[in-house]
């Protein structure tokens, strides 16, 4: 982690969830570099935006591309620290989330101030 | 007067001198006596070549005359010769000479007298000899002695023996077959009856020969007519024999099923002369029939398969519903056995493993995948059953076995229903937490603007209650069972988020919980969860301002159908006279409606100087299992 302000993606088809992380996160004194709503077009924002530090992904996006696939496209460009995010909080999504190293997975609804620390968690990791 | 060889006339006899006639007179006695010596030879020639003992007895029971085999005889049994003049009794055994002299004086009186004896020979063997003593006249009828004569009659009573064993026999087998023999006299209209006959009917009151129409009357009245129909027929048709089967009832009121069996005897014209029959009792046979057919019956009428199998796997028998099943009859012809038609080559490991059962005479029962006549694959549930031999090895196997293909498909049908019903429901949590997670954001960023620590306040109660609702739909989301959830893990993970919301452990406030497992609906535990959130938000609020440290002790108990619900604290206690239900916050009215209405439970408020304390007594199982 550079000494500068955290850039952090943030990944969410919900618009009203993700206005809202990105105002927490924004208020906690990061910069939210990118904020979309699809795999695919998250993949096309990192060609053309400095790599994030932090990435926080759901796993329900709009498009093609679930967010467990759109992290392994973005884990191809760099080990950036994942932050997965999503209603399902089952034995399944967990196993799948298993392959993902330096990743934190929180279930909906967040709470803002668990959000947070576990943003903070990565970050020194 | 006649001499022997030519009458003489008086005329010439005058004529004739003397000394002629005296001549005359003894040529013509030379005469007659060589004649009467030559008519006694023939006559003893005669008695000598008859095969029977011959013996002439006087009046005085002496020998007259005898002839040769007569004499032989009397050697041979006696060991004396036979000689004229001597006594009778001398070749008469002494156990039989006083039946002898009787039978000498009833013949003496002109009567005949026949008897049959046996003696033992010399060998000891029986010899059976036939007497006849008739009485001997002269010319002029009077009775001069008595002829015995003797036959040995050892065949013909060898014969008779042989017929009596015969018939006993015959009545024995009668008797064990419960058979009976009659005679119909169709010209007298009488039947005769055998003492088997007799004794089968129960009618041992009955004369020997009876009117057709006593037997008609032992007749059953639902068979009679039919009989006696049956009977005229046979007479007026011609038929040779016939063969009825009818019931009878016994003077004691018995009933018996009786088989007859009729033969027709007709002579040169064609004309009948008898009717012979024989009568069987065949009431224990019939009753077997009966039983047999029900159990036939009965098997073709229960919805299992039956099927029998010999030791060597042929098939022995099936019912009517194996014939559904499995198309037994369209199968025959196929060349391979029956019982390998059906079996579905998948199945043959498994059939290996249920003989090897069978051989040790152990019964078998599972799910079976076999082939029906078409070649379409069933599952059965079926039971295998070994039948052992007398010897102990395996005589055959029995099986019944029902077509659960339908129940295994509607099985399918349901783990799929009930598959697709867990995915429906997990989504559904999936989309309300999403849900939850946009209010919750709404009213995050709303908080975000608002400059009234009040209201900021009460923004953050509402996530609050929201992550307690959320709570539950996690807690379901990983339960097994999607609709229950155990309220002691809930309430505790619960309280974990809101001491970390109200930062009560950076103010040393500590939650002790003494609470039992009990399952809940979702319906009892949300509001149980808002409950708890409002309770627990006031005593942070409230309880312990101006204190760094409290304590609060949560309990859970079940009580019957009831649980016990107490939250209580160390706080300094309510304001004296405070009433929920009216100085109570909205929060807190929230609360005793989530109480009194939601749970239909009651509470009991107590406070004093060492704390405040709610109780809360509610039904577990108040609502009903939706899913």
């Amino acid at each position: 982690m550079s000494e500068s302000i955290p850039r952090i993606m943030v990944v969410e088809d919900e618009a009203t969830t993700a206005l809202f992380f990105s105002f927490i996160l924004k208020k906690a004194g990061y910069i939210v570099c990118s904020k979309v709503s699809s795999g695919e077009e998250a993949l096309k924002q990192l060609q053309h935006i400095e790599f994030p530090d932090l990435v926080v992904m759901d796993l329900g996006l709009a498009g093609k591309m679930d967010g467990v696939l759109t992290a392994r496209s973005i884990r191809e460009w760099g080990p950036v620290p994942l932050l997965f995010i999503s209603g399902y909080d089952d034995e399944q999504t967990h196993a799948r989330l298993q392959e993902f190293e330096k990743s934190v997975y929180l279930t909906k609804p967040v709470r803002p101030d668990l959000l947070l620390q576990k943003i903070q968690q990565l970050l020194l990791d | 007067m006649s001499f022997g060889r030519f009458p003489l006339q008086r005329e010439a006899l005058a004529q004739l001198s003397k000394e002629a006639l005296i001549e005359l007179l003894l040529e013509e006695q030379t005469g007659g006596f060589n004649h009467l010596a030559a008519s006694e030879a023939q006559l003893r020639s005669m008695l000598d070549s008859s095969l029977q003992s011959v013996t002439l007895i006087s009046l005085e029971h002496k020998v007259l005359a005898f002839n040769r085999r007569s004499a032989e005889t009397a050697l041979r049994v006696f060991g004396q010769n036979m000689a004229v003049g001597q006594a009778v009794d001398n070749f008469i055994f002494p156990e039989d000479r006083e039946n002898f002299r009787k039978a000498m004086q009833w013949v003496l009186q002109g009567e005949n007298y026949w008897v049959m004896k046996s003696f033992l020979d010399a060998q000891q063997e029986t010899r059976w000899f036939e007497f006849n003593l008739i009485p001997v006249r002269n010319a002029e009828g009077t009775i001069i002695g008595a002829c015995m004569a003797t036959q040995p009659r050892n065949e013909l009573m060898l014969a008779r023996q042989n017929l009596q064993t015969s018939q006993d026999r015959l009545q024995l087998a009668l008797k064990s077959a419960r058979m009976g023999i009659c005679e119909w006299d169709i010209h007298q209209g009488t039947m005769h009856w055998d003492d088997q006959l007799l004794e089968l009917y129960g009618a041992h009151a009955f004369s020997r020969v009876s009117p057709l129409e006593t037997w008609f009357a032992c007749i059953h009245p639902e068979d009679r007519v039919r009989m006696q129909e049956e009977f005229l027929s046979l007479l007026e048709q011609g038929q040779e024999r016939c063969q009825q089967e009818f019931r009878i009832i016994r003077p004691n009121g018995e009933q018996a099923w009786i088989q007859a069996s009729a033969l027709v005897e007709k002579d040169v014209q064609g004309q009948i002369t008898r009717v012979l029959g024989i009568q069987q009792d065949i009431s224990q046979m019939r009753e077997s029939q009966e039983q047999l057919q029900f159990q036939a019956f009965l098997l073709n009428t229960v919805g299992q398969a039956v099927v029998a199998v010999d030791a060597s796997g042929k098939l022995t028998f099936w019912n009517q519903a194996a014939e559904n099943l499995y198309g037994f009859s369209a199968m025959k012809g196929r060349g391979s056995s029956l019982f390998k038609q059906v079996s579905a080559p998948e199945a043959l490991s498994q059939l290996n493993a249920i003989s090897e059962n069978l051989y040790q005479g152990q019964s078998w029962s599972g799910e079976l995948p076999v082939r029906n006549r078409d070649g379409s694959d069933l599952h059965v549930l079926a039971t295998i059953t070994p039948l052992m031999g007398e010897s102990g090895k395996l005589a055959g196997v029995v099986g019944t076995s029902s077509d659960i293909s339908a129940l295994k498909a509607a099985e399918e049908k349901l783990k799929q229903a009930l598959q697709e019903k867990d995915v429906l429901l997990r989504e559904l949590y999936h989309r309300t937490k999403n849900n939850l997670q946009v209010i919750c954001a709404m009213l995050g960023l709303q908080a975000m603007v608002e400059v009234e620590p009040r209201f900021r306040q009460q923004l953050q109660d509402l996530e609050n209650r929201i992550h307690a609702m959320a709570l539950v739909h996690q807690m379901l989301y990983r339960s097994e069972h999607l609709s229950r959830l155990n309220l002691k893990e809930y309430l505790q993970q619960l309280g974990v988020l809101l001491l970390e919301s109200y930062q009560a452990e950076a103010r040393e406030i500590i939650l002790e919980h003494a609470c039992e497992d009990v399952f809940v609906l979702m319906d009892v535990a949300m509001p149980c969860g808002l409950i708890f959130s409002e309770l627990l938000a006031n005593i942070f609020k409230h309880a312990f301002s101006g204190r760094r440290n409290g304590t609060i002790l949560h309990s859970l108990r079940v009580d019957g159908e009831d649980l016990c619900w107490e939250i209580a604290d160390n706080g300094p206690g309510l304001p004296e006279g405070f009433d929920p239900e009216v100085q109570g916050n909205m929060g807190l009215q929230t609360t005793l409606v989530l109480i009194e209405q939601q749970l239909q439970g009651q509470f009991q408020l107590n406070s004093s100087e060492q704390g405040t304390c709610w109780q809360i007594r509610f039904c577990k199982n108040l609502y009903l299992e939706r899913v």
